[in-house]
């Protein structure tokens, strides 16, 4: 949510001749009706590049909706800013048999503005609304845009989904012999390449989606454009090298991290005490959280270019750019090497960027310090998070930091399995009549501290509420809930719960089913479908999982049956459960690790085989038996 | 820090009981009100209301009577939590003048009140619409313990009250002080509505005499002046099985109860503008349904229109009202598209209806009625409240509580058969989630108008049959037969187009499935729309819910179907429980016993029942046949709102349920 929103949207278009007929669904080919629930009919994505800032766009689709899942597409959304402006929009729609049903009129097409609470920004949107006839049925649409500030060529994907299959799909880029166009491909086979810059998919089929897909997974062709010369509003720019490209955002920050002497003095005095320069950069980022909050103004420069230092300092908010540049300017006032970085943010965007091509697709700003032996990031638009840590936003991936040279691609901080980590003891006192106590003490750790951060921010009803939901134990009443984090450079979190548990066993007649899990049992198993395309990946980041619960039976009854030890390692990750009797308690001890590294699709069974051991585990009894 | 939360304490009990009201003026800010970094009776809010206050004034000026608007609010910021609370908006529509926008924002520095004032560069102007515009202001310098001040005076273009209700509580902090006051000339009279527990500080209601000087004359008229105000009410947050929060807020609602033409009398120099014959409305609900009707339903059913369509032709064959109803519906749902927010009165006429094909819920309901009426259909129309709308009330004689008009076949037992024609592609008889809320107001003629439950005419039921046998490694094996009907089975069968069958019911029946492995014998039923029903039989071989040990065998005899958890373990609920719409659940299982083995322990038959079987739960366990054990389990909801009282009730009635669900068999070699 906290990033810019800097994205160019693809848009394109074609020709309208067709014949009457030309959209009957009986003319889909069959393989392509599998799995499916829309079918690309054609696609025809044309960017007519006409210099440095300007460019032309023609796009025209036509997509047949089979099913309710593909109701999405009824809405089309085509985007307007100061730098693209749709200049034609048309559209029809087909019933089943091809006929030409509708052609859209103004009263189809809203015009409107994304309303966004924390914004202020000048995109603009046509939204064209399809009518909503019997599945399946046809939309076609035809879209012109006109581009003024070039920063983004077209991102082209024949397929969008898994669950659309596509009959036809043509990509162009038409440029003149000066304008040098850069063009990164993905999964386009020889015979797809059928000009310099121009690309024909034909039949591509639907596939059923497959589960624990590795994030850098690319399993759909793909096609990125991306200029060299480049201008948008007034500002020329490179993007040949990542070097280059920092030049620009250079060229675009210059005069803009001006502090009052004021605030230079405010700052050194903040710091005059600190023995080293981490203590000053930790100050520093206090003073920022405690005194700014995120509010996105984007406007100008197609909102690349960040609020002024000055500006923030007055108002106490600003976005990602204001806050980062802010912060810049102030760690470089007290002698900090401080730089400004671009970055691809989102936890699903971790692999995206591509580091050997340089292009522009960056939503979010943040900064660094590279301080001998230690390089230091900063999440500017966060009051919260702990100094120097990135959570599973912007962790693990390369950034554009903005030198005085250029750019250069520095990668941020990787957090995995050794790291994120979540430790729990628990002790369940059980009564005679199936009800009992827990209590446990819970330390989260890295980014397994993320999940539970929800929590801090809540005041304790809230909490309360929260926790009733999201705990899976058939009933209890919360008698005690402590949350504290720790702001170190890894951050903790401590849960402390106390939980009356009216069933904590299932008592029938002389026997009690006590459940060996309580906190942290493994849910729903992915359903094996088969054959599997793609490589697999058990967790994107890495987490471990370490439980001991103590069980103190009631007087009077023995163990019938105790659930035995496993133990289960493979190359996703392990399982494994010791129990422990003695005397009137049993102890079960659980670590569950599941790793970050990405094996091959032939793999898939073991990662079934590791997730069902845990379920089935964890869902298992410790059988008590009176007078045994 | 403790002297400091002491003096806020002070403050902040003192105001609990205000001897008057508090006399707030923009700017005057009090070092009390900096000081402090809690609520003492909210600890936990991150923020609190310490002044707002809305004020109305509608009166005669040269352009005749305007209405204006104040609003004035202060806030005061514990937490980081609450900084968004610096940045408000205001919606402004065309023609509506922004006579006054002011804010600030104080810190305590260094023992000193340091004011920043919201500056232009700090207000920003959205064009939403041609219409609409959205003005958005971002305080500077907020930090924790800042107070914000906001205060805007806006000039309107229209005739009516620019606000329905006036809001005393907050989902995000709690209020200290909230105002309203009105001051309408009684040309337009308006009901109160009263909604919530906390209690008024002003509640004032009277008549008072206005008059201006326009050019020479004098302009004398009456008003009625509202005086609302409440104090210390607590912050009230957003619970599950809950339609809409916004049903508990705690507001006042100010309803159109009549409006009268005027007169103007002249003495001397003085007009005075009197009140002539009313045209009264929502007086009571039979008078409301006689108004709707002569004015808005009658007419349009008359008229003849042209559907664009041979209702004849669509309905040739047909001589049941529901197949005539099914194949209007059908043809609705293929040629129009539904589009627009929901409101109970038409948005356009039939004409441009027909010939653009597109309108909101009640447009298109009304379309269906009038088409339905045509070929002798008695469809009637039900004004109803969306499930976001709120809960309906038969004792708020308003139509402004509704927002959508379904439609209702009179069936030949004089039951009714309800249909929204939005609702395509639904199967006929099962209304969408969002109209299931509580009950509607049906309106058949001028002088039969009622409240009627709503309700899907295809129940949301599920019935599951299951045969199978228990082998000594713990294996179970056997078919299960499957027959859903409603919401479940209608979600079921739009996830087939495409997809093969026996994959949508592995993951459909997951919990019974579990780790193991399915195979489809039979499935009822191709994927026509009009098909409410889901049914198959498939085999299925599980070791998921047994667990084997030694001589034992422990065998949950819900598979994986019983409820895992109470939804309702927190003791702390304010708001009622509203399920939605009934539903009801039946499972037939019989288990072979593997041989060499006995019954050791089987769990108790129970029965279960809240209010007067407003909801119930049976438990059979019939081990008659010792080799073949039976279990019944019937769950049903028959009323699906539970009021708060029942609220301790219903949790012990989950948590008996949830247990007895849980409960094992044990079998003994």
């Amino acid at each position: 949510m906290k990033y810019i929103l800097m994205g160019a949207l693809l848009l394109g278009a074609l020709n309208f001749a067709y014949s009457q007929s030309k959209y009957a669904v009986s003319l889909i080919p069959a393989p392509l009706l599998k799995n499916a629930n829309s079918v690309v009919r054609e696609n025809s994505l044309d960017f007519e590049i006409l210099n440095a800032g300007k460019a032309l766009q023609t796009e025209h689709k036509a997509i047949t909706l089979l099913n309710d899942k593909a109701v999405d597409e009824n809405e089309q959304y085509f985007w307007q800013s100061t730098l693209y402006d749709i200049i034609k929009v048309e559209g029809v729609v087909y019933d089943a048999s091809g006929k030409l049903i509708r052609r859209l009129k103004d009263s189809d097409m809203t015009k409107g503005r994304p309303y966004q609470e924390l914004f202020v920004d000048d995109y603009k949107y046509i939204k064209l609304s399809f009518p909503r006839l019997a599945f399946p049925y046809t939309i076609e649409y035809t879209v012109v845009t006109r581009y003024n500030g070039l920063l983004f060529y077209p991102v082209f994907e024949p397929q969008e989904s898994p669950e659309q299959s596509v009959e036809s799909a043509h990509f162009q880029i038409k440029a003149p012999d000066s304008m040098q166009v850069r063009v990164k491909t993905f999964l386009i086979g020889p015979e797809q390449t059928v000009g310099k810059y121009e690309w024909q998919f034909r039949n591509l089929e639907a596939y059923v989606p497959e589960p624990f897909l590795p994030l850098e997974y690319i399993n759909r062709p793909r096609i990125v454009s991306a200029p060299t010369r480049f201008s948008m509003e007034g500002y020329e720019g490179d993007m040949s090298s990542w070097g280059n490209f920092g030049q620009f955002i250079s060229k675009l920050n210059k005069g803009r991290s001006d502090l009052t002497p004021e605030t230079v003095e405010k700052l050194r005095a903040l710091t005059a005490d600190c023995p080293d320069d981490r203590c000053k950069a930790a100050k520093i980022y206090d003073f920022l959280q405690q005194n700014t909050r995120y509010f996105n103004v984007s406007l100008g420069i197609g909102g690349w270019q960040p609020a002024s230092a000055s500006d923030v300092d007055k108002y106490k908010y600003g976005d990602c750019k204001g806050l980062s540049n802010y912060a810049v300017a102030m760690l470089r006032a007290v002698g900090l090497p401080a730089f400004y970085a671009l970055i691809r943010a989102e936890e699903e965007e971790q692999q995206a960027q591509m580091p050997d091509f340089p292009n522009a697709w960056f939503n979010h700003a943040t900064l660094c310090i590279p301080l001998p032996g230690d390089t230091i990031w900063l999440e500017c638009t966060s009051q919260f998070e702990s100094f120097g840590f990135l959570g599973t936003f912007t962790d693990d991936r390369p950034a554009l930091v903005i030198l005085p040279g250029g750019g250069q691609l520095w990668h941020t901080p990787r957090y995995d399995e050794t790291l994120n980590a979540v430790e729990r003891n628990t002790v369940l006192a059980l009564h005679a009549d199936g009800s009992g106590e827990l209590s446990s003490n819970a330390v989260y750790r890295a980014l397994a501290q993320e999940n539970r951060l929800f929590l801090l921010d809540e005041p304790e009803a809230e909490r309360k509420k929260l926790l009733y939901k999201s705990l899976n134990i058939s009933n209890f009443e919360i008698k005690k809930l402590e949350i504290s984090k720790r702001n170190t450079r890894i951050p903790e979190s401590a849960l402390q719960l106390e939980l009356q548990l009216p069933q904590a066993a299932s008592a029938s007649g002389k026997r009690l089913f006590v459940p060996i899990n309580f906190l942290s049992k493994t849910v729903e198993l992915p359903l094996s479908n088969g054959s599997r395309r793609a490589p697999v990946q058990a967790h994107t980041r890495g987490v471990c999982e370490q439980d001991s619960l103590e069980i103190r039976i009631p007087d009077g009854f023995g163990v019938e049956s105790l659930p035995e030890s496993i133990s289960l390692q493979n190359a996703f990750g392990s399982f494994e459960r010791k129990t422990q009797r003695s005397g009137n308690r049993v102890v079960v001890f659980r670590k569950f690790v599941l790793n970050h590294s990405i094996q091959a699709p032939e793999q898939f069974p073991e990662l079934e085989k590791l997730l069902k051991t845990a379920a089935k585990a964890d869902h298992a009894n410790l059988v008590l038996l009176l007078g045994s | 820090m403790k002297q400091i939360f002491n003096i806020l304490t002070c403050l902040l009990i003192s105001s609990t009981v205000f001897a008057q009201a508090p006399k707030v003026k923009f700017g005057e800010i009090t070092l009390a009100e900096l000081t402090g970094s809690k609520f003492p009776s909210d600890p936990d809010a991150p923020a609190v209301i310490l002044f707002d206050k809305g004020s109305v004034e509608q009166f005669y000026s040269k352009d005749g009577f305007v209405i204006e608007y104040e609003r004035h609010t202060r806030i005061k910021i514990f937490s980081k939590t609450a900084f968004e609370l610096a940045n408000q908006e205001i919606l402004l529509d065309m023609g509506d003048e922004v006579l006054q926008f002011k804010g600030a924002c104080y810190n305590l520095e260094d023992g000193k009140i340091v004011t920043t004032k919201l500056a232009e560069e700090n207000v920003f102007e959205e064009k939403l619409t041609p219409r609409l515009t959205l003005k958005k202001a971002a305080m500077p310098n907020v930090k924790e313990g800042s107070v914000l001040e906001f205060k805007y005076k806006l000039r309107l273009f229209q005739y009516t009250l620019p606000i329905e209700k006036w809001v005393f509580q907050h989902a995000y902090a709690p209020t200290l002080w909230s105002e309203f006051e009105a001051s309408i000339p009684t040309f337009i009279e308006y009901r109160k509505f009263y909604q919530g527990w906390t209690s008024f500080y002003f509640n004032e209601d009277k008549i008072v005499e206005e008059h201006e000087a326009v050019g020479s004359s004098v302009i004398k008229y009456s008003c009625n002046y509202l005086h609302y105000s409440q104090q210390n009410v607590p912050a009230l947050k957003p619970e599950d099985y809950v339609a809409s929060v916004e049903d508990y807020l705690s507001q006042i609602s100010l309803d159109i109860r009549a409006v009268y033409k005027i007169d103007v009398a002249t003495v001397g120099s003085t007009r005075m503008i009197i009140n002539s014959k009313s045209n009264k409305l929502n007086d009571s609900w039979e008078s409301v349904g006689k108004d709707l009707w002569e004015n808005y339903f009658e007419d349009s059913f008359k008229k003849q229109f042209d559907p664009g369509v041979s209702l004849q032709a669509l309905t040739a064959g047909k001589s049941s009202p529901i197949d005539k109803a099914t194949a209007v519906f059908e043809y609705i749902g293929n040629n129009y598209q539904v589009s627009g927010k929901d409101r109970w009165w038409r948005t356009q006429s039939v004409q441009d209806l027909t010939r653009n094909k597109k309108g909101g819920p009640t447009d298109l309901n009304l379309l269906y009625i009038n088409m339905l009426q045509k070929v002798d259909v008695p469809a009637y129309p039900v004004l109803i409240s969306t499930r976001s709308h709120g809960r309906p009330f038969d004792f708020r004689i308003s139509t402004r509580q509704f927002d959508r008009i379904i439609t209702a076949l009179m069936m030949e037992d004089s039951s009714y058969f309800l249909i929204d024609a939005s609702a395509w592609p639904n199967p006929i008889g099962v209304l969408p989630e969002q109209a299931l809320n509580n009950q509607g107001f049906i309106i058949q003629s001028a002088k039969v108008a009622e409240w009627i439950p709503l309700k899907s005419s295809v129940p949301d039921r599920t019935a599951l049959v299951g045969e199978f046998e228990i082998h000594p490694d713990g294996m179970i094996s056997g078919s299960l037969n499957f027959s859903e009907s409603g919401h479940n089975a209608v979600k079921a069968h739009q996830g087939l187009s495409g997809h093969d069958t026996l994959q949508v019911i592995k993951e459909h029946f997951n919990s019974v499935i579990g780790d193991g492995q399915a195979n489809l014998i039979k499935f009822e039923s191709g994927p026509i729309w009009n098909n409410p029903n889901f049914k198959g039989t498939f085999q299925v071989e599980t070791s998921a819910f047994t667990q084997p040990s030694g001589d034992k065998i422990y065998l949950n005899p819900l598979l994986g179907l019983g409820l895992p958890e109470s939804p309702f373990k927190n003791p702390d609920r304010k708001f009622g429980v509203d399920f939605g719409s009934p539903a009801s659940l039946n499972y037939v299982f019989y288990f072979k016993v593997p041989s060499g083995y006995h019954l050791e322990e089987t769990p108790a038959s129970v029965k279960l029942s809240l209010g007067e079987n407003a909801l119930t739960f049976d438990y059979i366990l019939d081990k008659s046949d010792p080799l073949r054990i039976k279990i019944t389990v019937k769950n049903a909801i028959r009323k699906p709102f539970i009021p708060i009282d029942d609220y301790p009730e219903l949790q012990n009635f989950f948590q008996a349920m949830v247990a007895k669900m849980a409960e094992k068999i044990v079998l003994s070699k």
